[in-house]
C-alpha cells in the first residue's frame, strides 16, 4: 500500500502514514522507519530546487511552483524541509502559500469539475448549478471528496460567455449546462474512478 | 527638527517622527487599535486617520512622518465620522460577548466604542464560528474576537523570534493562526505570552484558573499555601490604579492570608536559592572545569521551551537549576510539610507569577514532580490575582503590611532582583564573586548589566580571572549571543561569554505576558526602578546569606548540588521538534 502512496507522491505524507498505520493496525514506529528513508528524498528533492534558485531574490516564490509542479501542491513535510534548507520560517512560507491562490496544500483530486461563476454565467443560473454539485457531491467549492477523486471549483470566467452557464469537466468544457446534466457528469466522473492513495 | 502645526498648535519633533507620536507631544490622542508603542506602524486599522490642509485624502498617523509646514487636523466632523464608521465595520466582525469576556473592563476596542457611544444592538454582525485554541493551557486565543491588527504576529515573529503565530490566507479571508491548520500547542509557541500583552481585544488571553483555586480555597481538606514571584509586588499595584513600580509586598502578604492562604510564601526565597545553586554550578564549571561554559540561565520557562526546540546544540550548557517557582513548590510539600507535620498530599500550591509559561511549566518534565506529587498545583498570572481580589471583597490598597511565613519567606536583595532583566545575572554574581574570593563584591550594583537594551555585556575580575558575561532579553536578542558562542566553537576558541542569561519577555519578568496591561518601555523602566529600589531596601543583599536558606541547607538539604539538592532542586532538557505536526 505505501508503494503506492509513494508513487503517487513521492513520499509518504504524515497523514496518509497516520491512515494507513490506524488501518492495518501497525505500530507507526515501523512505519516511520520506513518514512524515514522516504523523508530522504524529500531533502534531495528540495536541495534540488534550492540550489537552483539559491541566489535569486524572491526565489521562495519560485521554489514553491517547482514543489507544485513536482507534487501538484504543497506537501507539509516538504515545507519543513524547504524551512530548513533555506532557513526561512515555515509561518512564513505558509504566509506566502495561503497568499496566492495559486498554490495549494492539499493533492487535488483524480478529476475536476469546475463550474464558471462569471457575470454571463451568474445570470443564467450558475448558483443553480453550484447548488446541485454541492448536493450531489456533499462538498463545498474549493474542497476535494474524502476519496480524493474529484475536485469541485469555481471560477470566475473561463471566456466562454456565448455558452452561458458553463462548466469545466476534466478540461472539457461544457456549455448551456442545465441543473439536470448535473446528476449525469458527475456519475461519469465517479465511474472513472482511478486509483488513488 | 521639523516644525509644523497640529490641530493650530506648533509642534516640533526630529524628522521622521510619526504625526501620531507628534501629536502625542502637544497632548493631542489620536485613536488608534493597531499601534502599539513597542512596535512598528501596520496602518492595519484605520482609525488614526487625520487631514494635511490640502491634502486631498485622509492620511494615517501612526505611519505617516510629519512634514515641514504640515498643517495637520485630528479631529473634525468628517474625520470622527469616518473613525466612527470604520469602528462600526471593526464592531461588526466581532461578537457582542463583552460582559464574559477575559478583557472585559480592560479592552481598548471596547473602551473606544464606550467614547464614541457606539449602540452595540443596532450593528449588525457577521462573525465567523471558529472555535477557540485552548491547547496550551497557558494562552487561550479566540479567533472571533480576533481584529487583525497584527500586533501580536509582530511581537511573536518580530520580538520574539518564536514565529508560532502568522497571519493567513489574504483579503476579507485574513485571519491569524499558527503555520497550517494546527493548534497552537503543536506549533513552536514557547507561551511567552507577549501576544496576550499587545492584544488590543479579548483574542488572545490567559487561560484563567481562578476557579481551581477558588475550590481550593474552600475546601476544608486542603492547605491552601501560596508563593508571590518578585515582580508581581511591583506591577499588581497598576491593576488598582497606582503608578508601576509600586512595591506592594506587605500588602500582598495580608492580603493572601485573607484570601484563605493558609501559609505565604516568597519565590524570592527560592530566587536566593535559585542562585546558591546556580552560582554553585558556575564555580564548578568555571573554576574546577568540570561542565561546559557557557553557563546559561534557566529560570524562565519560555526560554527553556525555546531552546529545547530551537537551541538544543546548547543543552548541555543550561543550569540544571530549577526556576523559583518549582523550587518552593517541591520545598513546601517536602521540607515544609516534614517540619509542621502535614500531609503534602493535602497541600495546594498556587503560585503568582507574571507569565503564562509558568502554567507550562508545572508540568513540563518529570521532575517538576519531585515531591511525589504535583510540586505546584496552579500557576496564577499577576491579571488573574488582581481579579480574585476584587471579587474577594478585600480593600486591598488599605490594608495594613502583612509578614511571610517563616523558612519559606525571607528574601535578600539578591532573590527580588529577579524580575528585572539582567538581574538573576547580577544576584548570581555578587554570590559567585563571594564563593571565589570569600569576599564581597565592592561595587555590589552590577551596572553593566542593568538597563532595557537587548544585549548587554559585562566583564567582571574576579579573584584574578576575567569572567565575562551576558544578557539578553527578548527572545530575538537571543540569537545574537548564541551565535558569537558558536562561531567560536566552530573555530575551536575560547567561548566569549562564560556566563549568561536570558529571560524571554523583553524587560524580563516585570515585562511578562501573564503582567497587568498597557506595558511599553516607559512602563518597564517604572517596575525595574520599583525592583531595584527593593534591592536596595533589603538589608541582606546577597543571597547566601539568606537566614532561611542557610538553615535550609544545614537541617533538610545538606550542601549546594549535594545529592538531596539535585533530586529535589534540578532538572532536565532534552530536544523536541519545532512542530509537532
Amino acid at each position: 500500500m505505501l508503494d503506492k502512496v509513494e508513487q503517487k507522491h513521492g513520499f509518504i505524507p504524515r497523514d496518509i502514514s497516520d491512515e494507513v498505520a490506524r488501518l492495518l493496525e501497525v505500530k507507526l514506529e515501523r512505519l516511520r522507519r520506513i518514512q524515514g528513508k522516504l523523508d530522504s528524498t524529500i531533502r534531495r528533492d528540495v536541495q534540488q530546487h534550492v540550489s537552483h534558485w539559491r541566489n535569486e531574490e524572491g526565489n521562495l516564490i519560485m521554489i514553491l511552483h517547482a514543489i507544485q509542479n513536482q507534487h501538484g501542491y504543497i506537501p507539509r513535510e516538504v515545507a519543513m524541509e524547504l524551512s530548513r534548507e533555506l532557513g526561512v520560517k515555515l509561518a512564513r512560507i505558509y504566509e506566502v502559500i495561503t497568499f496566492y491562490h495559486y498554490f495549494k496544500l492539499v493533492p487535488p483530486g483524480a478529476h475536476s469539475l469546475t463550474v464558471c461563476n462569471g457575470t454571463a454565467c451568474y445570470l443564467k443560473g450558475s448558483g443553480d448549478l453550484i447548488n446541485e454539485v454541492r448536493a450531489q457531491l456533499g462538498i463545498a467549492e474549493g474542497q476535494t471528496t474524502a476519496d480524493r477523486q474529484i475536485h469541485f471549483d469555481t471560477v470566475r470566467c473561463i471566456g466562454c460567455c456565448g455558452m452561458a452557464p458553463a462548466m469545466v469537466v476534466d478540461g472539457k468544457t461544457c456549455g448551456h449546462v442545465k441543473t439536470s446534466d448535473i446528476p449525469g457528469q458527475v456519475a461519469v466522473l465517479k465511474a472513472k474512478k482511478e486509483k488513488v492513495a | 527638527m521639523i516644525t509644523a502645526r497640529i490641530n493650530q498648535i506648533e509642534v516640533q519633533v526630529p524628522e521622521g517622527t510619526s504625526i501620531l507620536d507628534a501629536a502625542r507631544r502637544v497632548q493631542v490622542k489620536i485613536p488608534t487599535l493597531c499601534k502599539h508603542k513597542d512596535l512598528l506602524a501596520t496602518a492595519a486599522c484605520g482609525i488614526c486617520i487625520v487631514r494635511n490642509k490640502g491634502g486631498n485624502r485622509l492620511i494615517r498617523a501612526c505611519c505617516t512622518p510629519l512634514e515641514q509646514g504640515m498643517e495637520i487636523t485630528t479631529h473634525d466632523r468628517e474625520i470622527v465620522d469616518v473613525r466612527r464608521s470604520t469602528l462600526e465595520l471593526i464592531l461588526s466582525n466581532h461578537p457582542q460577548a463583552c460582559l464574559t469576556c477575559g478583557r472585559n473592563g480592560e479592552c481598548e476596542l471596547q473602551s473606544l466604542a464606550a467614547d464614541f457611544n457606539i449602540p452595540m444592538e443596532s450593528i449588525k454582525r457577521y462573525v465567523k464560528d471558529v472555535p477557540p485554541d485552548t491547547s496550551t493551557g497557558s494562552i487561550i486565543i479566540d479567533f472571533t474576537k480576533c481584529i487583525k491588527c497584527g500586533r501580536c504576529v509582530q511581537v511573536c515573529q518580530d520580538v520574539q523570534n518564536v514565529w508560532a503565530l502568522s497571519f493567513l490566507d489574504r483579503g476579507i479571508n485574513t485571519r491569524m493562526a499558527p503555520a497550517g491548520d494546527i493548534t497552537l500547542a503543536e506549533s513552536p509557541c514557547v507561551k511567552c505570552g507577549q501576544c496576550s500583552a499587545h492584544c488590543p481585544t479579548g483574542a488572545i488571553v490567559e487561560n484563567d484558573e481562578t476557579p481551581a483555586v477558588w475550590e481550593a480555597l474552600h475546601d476544608k481538606d486542603k492547605v491552601c499555601v501560596v508563593q508571590i514571584a518578585p515582580s508581581v509586588r511591583v506591577t499588581v499595584g497598576e491593576a488598582f490604579g497606582l503608578p508601576p513600580g509600586t512595591n506592594l509586598t506587605g500588602k500582598l502578604y495580608a492580603a493572601l492570608r485573607r484570601l484563605g492562604f493558609q501559609a505565604v510564601f516568597d519565590t524570592n526565597f527560592s530566587a536566593d536559592l535559585t542562585i546558591v545553586e546556580e552560582a554553585s554550578e558556575f564555580l564548578e564549571r568555571f573554576v574546577h572545569k568540570r561542565g561546559p561554559l557557557p553557563l546559561i540561565t534557566s529560570c524562565c520557562p519560555s526560554w527553556t521551551d525555546f531552546m529545547e526546540k530551537r537551541h538544543y546544540d546548547f543543552i548541555d550548557n543550561f543550569s540544571t537549576a530549577k526556576s523559583p517557582q518549582q523550587m518552593l513548590g517541591v520545598l513546601a510539600k517536602t521540607y515544609y510539610a516534614e517540619r509542621l507535620k502535614l500531609d503534602p498530599a493535602k497541600i495546594f500550591m498556587v503560585s503568582i507569577m507574571p507569565c503564562t509559561a509558568k502554567k507550562y511549566e508545572l508540568s513540563r518534565t518529570e521532575e517538576m514532580f519531585a515531591s511525589g506529587f504535583k510540586d505546584v498545583d496552579v500557576a496564577l498570572t499577576t491579571r488573574e490575582l488582581a481579579r480574585m481580589l476584587k471579587q474577594s471583597g478585600i480593600d486591598f490598597l488599605n490594608l495594613a503590611e502583612g509578614e511571610p511565613d517563616s523558612i519559606l519567606g525571607s528574601y535578600t536583595g539578591a532573590g527580588t532582583i529577579f524580575g528585572a532583566t539582567g538581574g538573576v545575572m547580577e544576584a548570581a554574581l555578587r554570590t559567585a564573586y563571594f564563593y571565589a574570593t570569600g569576599k564581597k563584591l565592592d561595587q555590589i550594583e552590577v551596572e553593566a548589566v542593568r538597563g532595557l537594551a537587548g544585549v548587554k555585556e559585562g566583564k567582571l575580575n574576579v579573584g584574578g580571572a576575567e569572567v565575562r558575561v551576558a544578557v539578553a532579553h527578548g527572545l530575538a536578542n537571543v540569537e545574537t549571543v548564541l551565535d558569537r558562542v558558536r562561531e567560536a566553537r566552530k573555530q575551536g576558541k575560547e567561548s566569549p561569554y562564560h556566563f549568561i542569561e536570558v529571560m524571554a519577555c523583553p524587560g524580563g519578568c516585570i515585562g511578562g505576558g501573564g503582567q497587568p496591561y498597557g506595558v511599553d518601555n516607559e512602563r518597564r523602566k517604572l517596575r525595574i526602578a520599583g525592583m531595584y529600589q527593593d534591592d536596595r531596601d533589603r538589608k541582606i543583599r546577597h543571597s547566601h546569606e539568606n537566614p532561611e536558606v542557610i538553615r535550609l541547607y544545614d537541617d533538610f538539604l545538606g550542601k549546594p548540588l549535594g545529592p538531596r539538592a539535585h533530586e529535589l532542586l534540578h532538572t532536565r532538557y532534552t530536544a523536541r521538534p519545532l512542530y509537532k505536526r
